[in-house]
């Protein structure tokens, strides 16, 4: 689904990510963890391409996006079926929810079909139902986040992307969360999980990778890191 | 009586008022560009105006679709070939560019049709309807109803069209809107068009009422600039609560204060709003 090959990316004179290598099967959830500023969101952007990478390629669903010569716009990346719910979720503060999650099929242009899409992410998210006609910048952080991952969904993604899924969010709404992404899973979505909390990481997804200042450091089963001697001692202060 | 008529022309001047302040407002609460050649517009569309009534007798009420398209055609390229390339720049910039431009199109102007004054003057233009003791000017009138249409039109564009919302999400969020898959130079570029055909209109309105002249532009664009500032930025009837507000209070100023007062006024009132209520009458608090 997504192939990621020797990427380097940055801001004007900082490089950010070194070599980065990662893959994400069709079907598969990835977790990404690392510490603060360790590049997880600029990896996340460079794969849907607000941020251009400096050299690598990416390859998604056999087409390269990015690569010698290539760089394909956000919208096109979003039109073949990448979707980002991005850190701080980036509402549109003066819209209401229902305009927010609509907003999220803009690439679709039969109504009838968003209409049916909106239906379905109110089945998924009641919560967000009841709060349909409410200004998105009005929300609570828990349910800005249900509306910022409807939003991403409503393009029918085969690759979710959420960044930072439970920063902030109280442990119940973490769990509701949880659950979504097992669902969301289920009806054959790849998903790619940012996620500082590495119990939450590794219980959404089945492989995670840790990136350290810029690097891919680890890579493996998400059972396998969790026993990790390292990972204990750096995440889980064991 | 006479405070009745007072008021009725303070209300049609803020139509005038609103109608063009309305592009300016929209360019620059989507992109964040005040255009300082927004003036400079307005002129082209008094011109394309004049000159469509002057050459093939087409009447004013007629060629405001052609004003309008023609501006917008021309606020497209502008900003896609030009300020586009300073968008992400500091306002400093833009703003020096658009002053550039304003300058530039004055001149072509004057070089291309000199600056005589002119008039587009069809049969009515000085005519009205009274009752009583109060008089209304047709054109004044039609500049009024013509200024609430488009700013109604402008509000259900934005809220029900798929270009509108592109519009309404660029200005609240660009990288976001991005994520949608919104094209944001396209949009841009839109907003551009749009509000320049808005001026195009408000042009072809002015050059019926007062005289037509290359350098006409300036104080339009300033009063625009305090119309937009006062009613609110970013907000879709601000132009309109805001025209209506300060055609009211200059008029009624200078009736009992004198003619002369009337820029202080409207410049008082434009220091007041950024010292109480810097978002407008109609901006959101916070921020
Ligand atoms: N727009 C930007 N311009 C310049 N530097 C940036 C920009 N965005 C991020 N950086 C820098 O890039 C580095 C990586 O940032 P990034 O946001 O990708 O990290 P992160 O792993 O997502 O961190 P966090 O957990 O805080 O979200 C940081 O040093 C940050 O300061
Ligand atoms: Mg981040």
């Amino acid at each position: 689904m997504l192939k990621i090959a020797k990427l380097s990316a940055g801001y004007a004179d900082t490089q950010v990510l070194w070599d980065i290598d990662l893959y994400i099967k069709k079907g598969e959830t990835v977790a990404l963890i690392g510490s603060n500023g360790a590049g997880k969101s600029t990896l996340l952007e460079s794969v849907i391409g607000l941020v251009k990478p400096k050299s690598g390629s990416i390859l998604f669903d056999g087409k390269a996006v990015f690569g010698e010569n290539i760089n394909i716009p956000t919208r096109e990346r979003v039109k073949i079926g990448m979707s980002l719910a991005p850190q701080g979720r980036h509402l549109f503060p003066d819209m209401t929810v229902e305009e927010n999650i609509a907003l999220g099929a803009f690439v679709e242009k039969d109504r009838l079909k968003i209409k049916e899409e909106l239906e379905k992410m109110y089945e998924l998210f009641p919560r967000v139902y009841e709060r349909k006609n409410h200004p998105a910048g009005k929300l609570s952080g828990g349910e800005q986040q249900m509306v910022a991952i409807a939003r991403a969904l409503m393009s029918k993604p085969k690759l979710l992307m959420i960044d930072e899924l439970s920063l902030g969010l109280a442990p119940v709404i973490v769990d509701v969360l949880i659950e979504i992404i097992h669902d969301i899973s289920k009806s054959g979505t790849s998903l790619l999980v940012v996620e500082q909390d590495v119990q939450v990481a590794l219980s959404v997804a089945k492989r995670a990778y840790v990136l350290e200042t810029g690097r891919i450091v680890m890579e493996g089963k998400s059972e396998k890191l969790l026993n990790n001697p390292q990972i204990q001692s750096a995440y889980l202060g064991i | 009586m006479f405070e009745f008529q007072v008021i009725i022309n303070g209300l049609l001047l803020g139509g005038l008022y609103a109608l063009m302040a309305i592009g300016m407002s929209l360019i620059w609460g989507v992109t964040n560009v005040i255009n300082l050649a927004h003036g400079a517009l307005i002129m082209l569309g008094a011109y394309t105006t004049f000159w469509l009534f002057k050459l093939l007798n087409i009447d004013p009420f007629v060629s405001l679709a052609i004003s309008f398209t023609t501006l917008f055609v021309f606020g497209f390229l502008v900003q896609k070939y030009i300020i586009n390339f300073v968008i992400r720049a500091k306002m400093f910039i833009t703003l020096l560019l658009t002053f550039g431009l304003d300058i530039l199109i004055t001149n072509v102007a004057q070089t291309a049709w000199t600056s005589n004054f002119r008039q587009t003057s069809p049969a009515y233009s000085a005519n009205g309807f009274s009752f009583g003791f109060i008089t209304v000017p047709y054109v004044r009138l039609s500049a009024f109803i013509i200024s609430i249409i488009l700013v109604f039109a402008l509000y259900i564009f934005l809220k029900k069209t798929k270009t509108g919302q592109a519009i309404r999400a660029v200005s609240q969020d660009i990288d976001a809107a991005r994520l949608m898959g919104i094209n944001v130079a396209k949009t841009f570029a839109l907003t551009f068009a749009i509000g320049s055909g808005l001026a195009g209109v408000a042009g072809s309105m002015i050059g019926v009422l007062m005289p037509i002249t290359p350098q006409m532009g300036g104080i339009f664009t300033l009063k625009s600039f305090v119309v937009a500032l006062v009613g609110g930025l970013g907000t879709i009837f601000g132009p309109l609560v805001g025209g209506l507000f300060l055609g009211l209070a200059e008029t009624l100023g200078s009736f009992h204060l004198g003619a002369k007062y009337a820029d202080i006024i409207v410049f008082g009132i434009l220091v007041l709003t950024l010292i109480v209520k810097p978002t407008g009458i109609l901006g959101k608090n916070d921020e």
